[in-house]
């Protein structure tokens, strides 16, 4: 297992967001968490990434504990979160963006290299460098997000709703996209509105409900359930 | 406490404010307790901003206008003290509303700037402007009159601010009930929230900060006549600090008890203490600092956080002033 | 107003505009970084000052190691009110607010007990003038006006800098910033030391032209939010702008309408609020929630 949660509860204010959940990861492969809104699916991306402190539970990480390390820690260790919306940092252009993805990284010849690498992946990327990030249309500040994300070199991404708000067309590239990203290595764990797509590319499957796992399974059997079905796939 | 017992309870109360001058007997008290009575009116003038998440530094601002306007009415023209009282608060208002109209287009964090900004103006334009009286200030302001009746005394003023104060409690009060109150306490609690119900955020933060205003007007031409004199640095930046303190030394969820306690504990503590003047600032400032960090709900907290008074006190839900996580 | 005074009011104008931008940019940094609206800025340029009057007059040392003493002096008080004090004002924005303003006063009322109140302590560096013409200026007046300017271009290339972008970073979403591995509370550190030094620095230009008084960082900090609130709240550029041109209107409008002055300045200040809310060159900054 590259990545192990257990028995993890996350409380905001006095409300429960997420209740005694165990999941886990092996390297290489890409999970998937569906679920209505609220369900907790971002509440467990930020609390693995750091961003929220769990009030019980443990996560380990290649072995190691990881609760309560501070953010950049966490991101030195290997696990790399894009955030719900993009946030991409609007008034710095498309390169400072890139730039300050590879903030921790010290050699300079690798981000020269992983810059041509992403370039030649999302040229439109490099044709925009010089530009604020804000100015970007939802489709490439979404491939700039990844892309700096995957600039802190991870080993596991952690992705939440990339294709929130983009269009059919545009989902499907995304879709193509996180696949290239696995086949290059990277565990990725995939938190998606759209369940078809995420169904589609995942090797396995929770789903969400208020907090708890409901079920969980291989995407192809997930696909098949009934349950499911009805709820998450419009029948 | 539930409704029904607030009745005689309030009823004592107001016995006891009318007989208060007859128990004490001593002038200097009850002009300790005309300045509480004072600093009550600003502070829930701040409190009432603050409820809509609205922080004004310039509540010493409009108090000096309402006491200018109103003096120089007074001394300038045949214009009767009674007539005074109200205009004062409405040219408090007056200026409030242009000042904050423009100002909270753009937001709280500016409304916060000018409010302080525009305090600051106003008494370096008191100050300098020969008309206002210069920084030497305007002497031998009468005193309010009733036919041949002055108010020279301490007791008639007493019962003067008294009528104020409780005209002011009043008045809040059925604002925070009535529907006005709702929608603040809706932008207080979430702006985005409040917006999405279809409040419009910004004529109600208006609303708020100029009827605030009105009554620091209003307690300004009280705070001339008694005083009957007027410096321009006593409406320094420094008062409208003090306003803040005591709001949220009473408790900055309580609208109308938390500026009164504050306001109570911080103006017969010093006197108490004897403080020499000069130190006063930094001792307060020290004070500021240890409660912002220790018990930033306020006196009026502790109730709540004492968990055995929590049970006989604990009636009011816990209103946060938790802003960020 | 002949062509000497118009000469003299632009100088005039452009010196109190500089340290207005100076101590304006330190107080925009915070801002906007931390979301800290530091109260205190105006009397760490007041403390700025008294310390390069006390190196150089009572130290006897060169000029030069008043600005560096003011500018490390400040930078570590800064620092010191941030992690003594800040970081424990968990009630939010207003608390801050309010602690700020406490800090604030002690130091103040601590510069008005030692100090007296309106005694102004100055130590000259460069005497005489400049005279070309019937046009007269003051060559302190022109360092000084140099000096704002070459802190400020040095201020704006230090932000092309990696911390400095990572500050920028951070201003513009701290989470985020963080899921890139920047350590915001170093970064905080960085800010609170950077932007309290820019207002010691400030305060060590003073003291040859105007020289050091107690209270001199009450004034001045009015002058710093009228800065920010015109030139848009957290945006450098937009700060930079503005304090020039409200030193030049303040120069101008002494010399014009005296003690109106800042009534109309007040008034100047409207109309911009009110069709440009966010500043000549701002967005409108949020209060934390």
């Amino acid at each position: 297992m590259l990545l192990e949660v257990k028995d993890l509860n996350v409380h905001y204010g006095k409300a429960q967001a997420i209740k005694e959940i165990s999941i886990g990861i092996e390297e290489g492969k890409i999970i998937t968490l569906i679920g209505a809104n609220g369900a907790g699916k971002t509440t467990i991306l930020r609390t693995i990434s750091g961003l929220k402190k769990p009030t019980s539970g443990e996560i380990s990480f290649e072995g190691r504990q990881i609760v309560g390390l501070s953010l950049h820690e966490i991101v030195k260790l290997g696990i790399a979160h894009v955030p719900e919306g993009r946030r991409v940092f609007a008034t710095m252009t498309v390169l400072e963006n890139l730039k300050m993805g590879a903030y921790l990284r010290k050699d300079k010849r690798g981000i020269e290299e992983d810059l041509e690498r992403l370039y030649e992946h999302f040229p439109v990327l490099k044709a925009r460098r010089a530009q604020p990030a804000g100015s970007l249309s939802g489709g490439e500040q979404q491939m700039l997000a990844t892309s700096r994300a995957l600039m802190t070199t991870p080993k596991l991404l952690l992705m939440d709703e990339p294709s929130m708000g983009l269009s059919p067309i545009l989902v499907e590239e995304v879709g193509k996209i996180i696949h290239d990203i696995n086949r290059d290595g990277i565990t990725i764990i995939l938190v998606e509105q759209n369940a078809r797509m995420a169904l589609n590319i995942a090797d396995y499957c929770y789903v969400l409900e208020v907090g708890k796992i409901s079920m969980e399974g291989i995407g192809e059997d997930l696909v098949n359930n009934e349950d499911v079905q009805k709820a998450y796939l419009g029948g | 406490m539930k409704a029904g017992n607030k009745i005689p309870f309030m009823t004592i109360a107001l016995i006891l404010l009318l007989l208060l001058p007859f128990i004490i007997r001593s002038n200097y008290i009850l002009h300790l307790i005309i300045y509480v009575a004072i600093y009550s009116i600003l502070g829930m003038g701040f409190s009432m901003m603050w409820k809509n998440r609205l922080i004004s530094c310039g509540q010493a601002g409009f108090f000096a206008v309402g006491a200018y306007t109103s003096t120089l009415l007074v001394t300038r023209t045949d214009l009767s003290f009674w007539w005074t009282l109200p205009l004062s608060g409405i040219a408090s208002a007056f200026f409030a509303f242009i000042i904050f109209s423009a100002a909270l287009r753009a937001g709280p964090l500016v409304f916060f700037g000018m409010s302080l900004v525009s305090s600051f103006i106003i008494m370096e334009v008191l100050g300098t402007v020969e008309f206002f009286g210069g920084w030497e200030g305007i002497l031998d302001i009468p005193s309010a009159s009733i036919g041949s009746f002055f108010f020279y005394g301490k007791i008639s003023n007493y019962y003067f601010v008294m009528i104020l104060l409780i005209l002011n409690i009043v008045v809040f009060y059925a604002l925070y009930k009535s529907r006005i109150g709702r929608a603040w306490t809706a932008i207080g609690s979430s702006v985005s929230l409040a917006e999405a119900q279809g409040i419009n955020v910004y004529r109600y933060r208006l609303a708020a900060s100029t009827i605030a205003c009105f009554f620091a007007g209003v307690v300004g031409a009280f705070y001339a006549q008694y005083q009957n004199l007027l410096v321009p640095n006593s409406f320094s930046f420094q008062l409208s600090i003090y306003v803040q303190m005591y709001a949220l030394l009473g408790g900055l969820s309580h609208f109308i008890a938390g500026p009164i306690i504050g306001a109570g504990i911080m103006v017969f503590l010093p006197e108490y203490l004897r403080v020499a003047n000069e130190y006063q600032p930094i001792y307060f400032s020290i004070l500021i600092i240890l409660i912002v960090i220790f018990l930033p709900g306020g006196i009026l907290s502790i109730p709540q956080r004492v968990p055995w008074l929590a049970g006989k006190f604990g009636k009011k839900k816990e209103e946060s002033v938790m802003v960020n996580e | 107003m002949d062509v000497a005074l118009f000469f003299q009011c632009m100088i005039n104008g452009l010196a109190i505009g500089g340290i207005y931008a100076v101590v304006a940019s330190g107080f925009t940094l915070v801002l906007g970084t931390m979301k800290i609206f530091n109260f205190a800025q105006g009397e760490f340029y007041m403390l700025g000052a008294f310390v390069t009057f006390g190196v150089c007059e009572t130290l006897h040392l060169p000029y030069v190691f008043g600005i560096i003493a003011a500018l490390l002096a400040m930078a570590l008080l800064g620092v010191i009110l941030q992690r003594v004090i800040i970081r424990y004002t968990y009630g939010g924005f207003f608390h801050t607010v309010l602690a700020t303003i406490a800090f604030a006063t002690i130091l103040r009322q601590t510069a008005v007990i030692t100090f007296g109140k309106t005694d102004s302590f100055m130590y000259p560096v460069v005497k005489g003038r400049l005279e070309l013409g019937e046009i007269i200026l003051n060559n302190d007046k022109l360092l000084l006006i140099f000096m704002g300017i070459v802190l400020i271009i040095l201020l704006h290339y230090f932000l092309k800098l990696k911390v400095g972008k990572a500050m920028r970073a951070v201003t513009e979403d701290q989470e985020v910033a963080g899921l890139q591995g920047i350590n915001s509370r170093r970064i905080f550190i960085f800010t609170m030391a950077l932007g309290c030094g820019l207002a010691g620095i400030a305060g060590a230009l003073i003291v040859p032209v105007f020289g050091a008084t107690a209270d001199m960082g009450h004034g001045i900090f009015v002058k710093i939010l009228l800065v920010i609130i015109i030139g848009g709240m957290g945006s450098m550029p937009g700060a930079l702008l503005a304090a020039f041109i409200i030193g030049l209107i303040e120069s101008f409008g002494y010399q014009l309408i005296g003690s109106y002055n800042e009534l109309a300045l007040l008034f100047c200040m409207l109309p911009i609020l009110f069709f440009r809310p966010g500043g000549l060159l701002g967005r409108p900054l949020a209060i934390p929630e």
